[in-house]
């Protein structure tokens, strides 16, 4: 039963940041990607959140939610091809930038979830 | 077109996200104790493979777009999570394992970056002699 709220929870996730990404793409210029940005920087947030409060959640909604849906909305491998394009251009600052704000950005707001989620309980 | 494109990522999505929970369950993390391999592993696998696909087959003329975003966004950006990799990072600080979560940090981004570069490398040397966009 896991596996079908895992499933379903993905294929949101997958299906949001597609159509995020569609979107934001077109109204920001290039650079830094900040559309995979907002995309693991909001999922980092709503996945602490989730955590912080998964003692009074129900098995399944941690399944559809955090596994699901947070792991599939955020994503690694875009990120580092992301970051290998800065870096094939020769574009060596914003390489570095792109790699900081990102780990920087998603450890402090998961952190700051994780905390939101627990003082709700 | 984004609204068919948007299925494609949707059903990737679903066998990515599974595809990673059944190899987390096969090395659950504990903050206390364990080294989050498992993400390591798919994210930095994940980050080779959208390299090579990225050189490669997603710059053929005879892979619809519809495959490209099932396999590219779709399966693979699902299969691959930063969030996770996040939460992690917090659990082992919070755990006072911050050399650890250091660690994980450096040795996920080096290493995820560096596979998609080999991928990369990989999927432009095999691609020579066909028709490009």
């Amino acid at each position: 039963m896991s596996l079908l709220w895992v499933a379903f929870g993905g294929a949101a996730g997958a299906w949001l940041r597609y159509t995020v990404g569609a979107w934001l793409g077109q109204r920001f210029s290039q650079a830094i990607s900040w559309p995979t940005w907002i995309i693991n920087v909001t999922g980092s947030f709503l996945l602490g959140f989730i955590m912080g409060c998964a003692s009074i959640l129900p098995g399944f909604l941690v399944q559809l939610l955090a596994i699901g849906f947070c792991g599939a909305f955020t994503t690694f491998s875009t990120f580092g091809v992301e970051a290998l394009t800065l870096w094939l251009n020769r574009n060596y600052f914003n390489f570095l930038m792109y790699i900081l704000i990102t780990a920087i950005a998603t450890t402090v707001v998961a952190a700051i979830g994780l905390a939101a989620g627990k003082a709700i309980l | 077109m984004i609204k068919a494109m948007g299925i494609a990522a949707a059903v990737g999505g679903m066998i990515g996200a599974l595809l990673r929970y059944g190899i987390s369950l096969l090395h659950p993390f504990d903050s206390t104790i364990s080294f989050p391999y498992a993400t390591l592993f798919i994210n930095v696998i994940g980050a080779a493979f959208l390299g090579w696909f990225t050189a490669n087959v997603g710059c053929k003329q005879k892979l619809s777009p519809y495959w490209r975003t099932f396999i590219g966004p779709g399966l693979t950006g699902a299969f691959t999570t930063y969030s996770t990799f996040a939460l992690e990072t917090v659990q082992l600080i919070q755990m006072n394992r911050l050399l650890t979560a250091v660690i994980y940090q450096v040795l996920t981004i080096v290493l995820g970056i560096g596979a998609a570069a080999a991928g990369y490398r990989y999927g432009m040397q095999n691609r020579s002699g066909e028709v490009q966009e």
